[in-house]
């Protein structure tokens, strides 16, 4: 057997195990729209472990984080500095949007913002919002499985044929199993690409340097610009530390914020399902430092790879792994593309028909689920058909995305923390934030202090949210009471007004 | 509606300790608040300074959603 066909063969076992699970675990989901969105809000703490673990470890920070570590030195500690800052508000705000969502029926974070605030254009604009920032980011999922394949196997399987293979699986489990599959597959997919990550994270430096401390020697001596934050630029020179500390605010606000994650709040068996995930969430964040180890380890590495992003492909093709080990460390890198790919083409297309399509027309329930299912299949070949023609062109819109969902975070946090905020606000506030975004990242030389455009979009999408808000009829108190109130401290019997000036813990606004 | 519930009230400290601590959090890993930290030495456990540092912010995160969720009463939904 030749050295690809037994990388291939392993590879094949994962992806059909994979298939395997999905499929099984999509059997006992109920017909309708909350069967197939939120999983009839039955997720156990494992799935929303993993579930919101496995978004974190995408393809890109598999093969992104090392090539950050490598090229970009200290920069990638940016990666490991926002996810637990990410998911702080997550632990005040998923229970509460949970409990609304019973009680209302929401499936998706744009019903929970229509609802305080109801006008068929935001929830349209929500739509498309999401949806466009989804496809870049599923683009940039497949290209990385058809990279990590084509490699590997020195071309044997070409980059369009792994593309097609791993998101043949994904595409067959989300369109039958929904969000069951997605939960079930993700914790499979979890454990695979955390033993590989840790396995050559560790690997790596000892069998190139003799240990993680002889390494870092090595490099401090060497290049002690890539162990001090900021690290350094794209282009190769001293970050700033206004790019540096804003990436990190940037991304800690928009990661609760990505409405394909955020909706898994309504996935949740309870309340403390919710809480039990952020409590161990952090364990997740840690299994970013050995990919960091792989990347610091190319640093010194004697052949430079081709791209910073495929320092890891270089290494493990270099330095003549068995067979076996670069078939595991393959599935490692499928399931890492895989468990984020899937939550991003379930929650397109569910996205897509709740909030764009639904909000139009009168369908029956099963009605919207079919319909979902044909986008899942429509999106999946759409974002296939642009990941193989375009490949890498379109990595910046991702970037930008990434600011564009900051955007989310003002009518989310009004919605649930702030009286006073009107739907007029609300809207104006969002496409203000969106177009100065987009403003700003068109034109990076007009940015003060080099601080990421979304940062930026946000500080005009609250100013004019908050002042539009106070200039326009507020909502009646019966309406807003459903959002605001605390329902935490309704526990208690207790759901009086007279506290709740104190109760704005996510600390965005404080208006009552 | 008058009075709280001790409970609720102790809730509510809850939230803002954790709410100053995340704060506290965002500071010492941005500029200027990671300065003093950010140097490549001494190394601890063999990586450099600057990344322990990060490093034990993402622990200590963890240790304070684990209080946060150990006060918060069960409330059975």
């Amino acid at each position: 057997v030749e050295r690809w066909q037994a990388i291939t063969t392993i590879v094949g076992i994962y992806l059909l195990a994979t298939l395997v699970i999905g499929l099984r675990s999509g059997r006992k989901a109920t017909h309708g729209v909350t069967g197939y969105v939120a999983a009839d809000r039955q997720f156990g703490v494992l799935p929303m472990y993993f579930i919101m673990g496995g978004t974190i470890f995408s393809a890109f920070a598999f093969l992104g984080g090392p090539g950050w570590a490598y090229s970009r030195g200290a920069a990638a500690f940016y990666i490991l500095s926002y996810g637990v800052l990410g998911i702080a508000p997550w632990y005040f705000l998923a229970p509460k949007a949970a409990r609304l969502g019973r009680r209302f029926g929401f499936v998706t974070q744009a019903q929970l913002v229509v609802g305080r605030f109801p006008s068929r254009p935001l929830s349209t604009l929500l739509a498309v919002v999401s949806v466009g920032a989804f496809i870049p980011y599923l683009m940039l999922q497949m290209s990385g499985a058809g990279i990590v394949f084509e490699t590997v196997t020195q071309g044997h399987v070409p980059f369009w044929l792994g593309a097609a293979l791993a998101y043949g699986v994904v595409t067959v489990y989300v369109l039958i199993g929904g969000a069951s599959a997605i939960g079930w597959t993700n914790v499979f997919e979890g454990i695979i690409m955390m033993a590989v990550a840790w396995g050559l994270g560790i690997y790596l430096p000892y069998a190139l340097y003799g240990g993680i401390g002889p390494m870092f020697e090595l490099i401090a001596d060497a290049r002690p610009e890539l162990l001090t934050m900021p690290g350094l630029g794209p282009d190769g020179s001293r970050w700033s530390w206004g790019a540096y500390s804003s990436a990190v605010l940037s991304s800690a606000i928009g990661f609760a914020m990505w409405p394909h994650l955020f909706m898994k709040a309504f996935a949740a068996k309870s309340d403390a399902t919710l809480r039990r995930t952020v409590v161990l969430f952090p364990s997740f964040q840690l299994f970013l430092i050995p990919l960091l180890l792989v990347g610091f380890a190319g640093v010194l590495f004697p052949t430079p790879p081709p791209t910073a992003d495929s320092v890891l492909l270089h290494m493990i093709l270099e330095t003549g792994m068995p067979a076996l080990v670069v078939g595991l460390f393959c599935a490692g890198a499928l399931a890492a593309s895989m468990s984020t790919g899937d939550a991003l083409l379930h929650g397109a297309a569910s996205i897509a028909i709740e909030d764009g399509i639904a909000p139009y027309t009168r369908l029956r329930d099963e009605r919207r689920r079919f319909l979902m299912q044909v986008l899942v299949l429509v999106i999946g070949g759409f974002a296939f058909y642009l990941a193989a023609v375009e490949r890498r062109s379109l990595v910046w819109l991702l970037l930008t995305a990434y600011g564009v969902v900051d955007q989310l975070a003002p009518p989310v946090y009004a919605a649930l923390f702030w009286r006073r905020a009107t739907t007029t606000g609300v809207l104006s506030g969002l496409v203000a934030g969106i177009a100065a975004t987009v403003f700003w990242f068109l034109n990076p030389a007009l940015r003060p202090y080099d601080i990421h455009e979304g940062i930026l979009g946000l500080v005009i999408n609250i100013a004019v949210l908050v002042s539009v808000s106070l200039m326009t009829r507020p909502q009646p108190d019966v309406h807003t009471e459903a959002y605001v109130s605390d329902a935490g401290d309704a526990a208690y019997g207790d759901a009086s007004r007279a506290g709740s000036d104190v109760a704005v813990a996510g600390g965005a606004s404080d208006g009552s | 509606m008058t009075g709280v519930h001790p409970a609720a009230a102790r809730a509510r400290r809850h939230r803002r300790l954790a709410l100053g601590f995340f704060i506290v959090y965002a500071i010492a890993v941005t500029y200027p608040g990671v300065l003093p930290f950010n140097r490549a030495r001494p190394f601890v456990l063999g990586l450099p300074f600057s990344m322990v540092w990060v490093t034990l912010w993402i622990v200590l995160g963890g240790v304070v959603f684990w209080l946060l969720e150990r006060a918060t009463p069960r409330d059975g939904t």
